[in-house]
């Protein structure tokens, strides 16, 4: 026998298994394994610019008050009622044009 | 003859433009629809406001019944509509203070948003429509509810042709 395998090596080893079964045991819940661990997402504000197969883009503001905050409230309030104004004047394009 | 006002034959050419040329799956059919109800409910409270004056006029109550009752009955619901002048003031046929905005801000809270929406951008002349502006805006002013724009659209009883 080498001594690889030797009782103390064996006793090392058997002490292991045993380890990885208590930790996998620790993962299951009712006969069930856990589900795994998503690591917190990122709470930082964020435009998404989404596109579907027709070609229609959709940009929107993850949270609009997060990027209120990090632009300054006023400032982003300020872009907003510009593009108010930007949306009437393209719907009454249709009519001068 | 009684005339109407120039503007109602102009949102009447509005909405039938809309309706017959662009197709109402775009998004600039419902951003246009968005402007023509927003303009019809402004130029309501405005209607009111000068069948107040015409109602004053000894000339009103020497009108025939069936011509003056109608007008009495829009005077009296556009007059004293408790939002009407709201909505004139701050949506229709202005932008809204920028209070309106930071309180819908303030009200709308912390949720994704939808900040604009495009057609078939691969297009020079891709229409554009941006959902956040009126949302705030509505959101500040507590005017969100629908039914409220369908009763004094209701009340216009159809707009008259413009030709």
């Amino acid at each position: 026998m080498s001594k690889r395998y030797g009782p103390s090596n064996r006793r090392l080893l058997e002490s292991r298994r045993k380890r990885s079964l208590a930790r996998s045991k620790k993962t299951r819940k009712n006969g069930r394994v856990a589900p795994p661990k998503i690591a917190a997402t990122s709470s930082e504000p964020r435009v998404v610019f989404t596109r579907d197969k027709d070609g229609r883009m959709t940009v929107e503001l993850s949270s609009a008050t997060g990027i209120a905050d990090k632009l300054g409230k006023d400032t982003f309030l300020a872009f907003v009622r510009c593009f108010a104004g930007l949306d009437r004047f393209l719907a009454l394009q249709l009519s001068t044009g | 003859m009684l005339r109407w006002p120039r503007s109602i034959p102009c949102l009447a050419t509005l909405y039938r433009l809309n309706s017959n040329v662009v197709a109402t799956s775009s998004v600039a059919y419902w951003r246009n629809w968005k402007v023509i109800v927003l303009s019809t409910v402004g130029l309501a409270h405005e209607m009111g406001d000068a069948l107040q004056i015409l109602a004053g006029r000894p000339v009103f109550r020497s009108m025939k019944a069936s011509v003056r009752e109608p007008l009495e009955a829009a005077r009296k619901k556009w007059r004293k509509h408790p939002v009407l002048s709201k909505f004139r003031n701050q949506a229709s046929f202005h932008l809204g203070d920028p209070d309106v905005y930071a309180r819908g801000l303030d009200i709308a809270g912390s949720g994704r948003f939808v900040f604009s929406e495009s057609d078939n951008c691969d297009d020079a002349r891709a229409e554009v429509g941006f959902q956040l502006s009126i949302d705030l805006v509505l959101d500040g002013l507590d005017l969100q509810d629908d039914s409220m724009v369908i009763d004094v659209l209701g009340g216009l009883g159809g707009v008259p042709n413009s030709g």
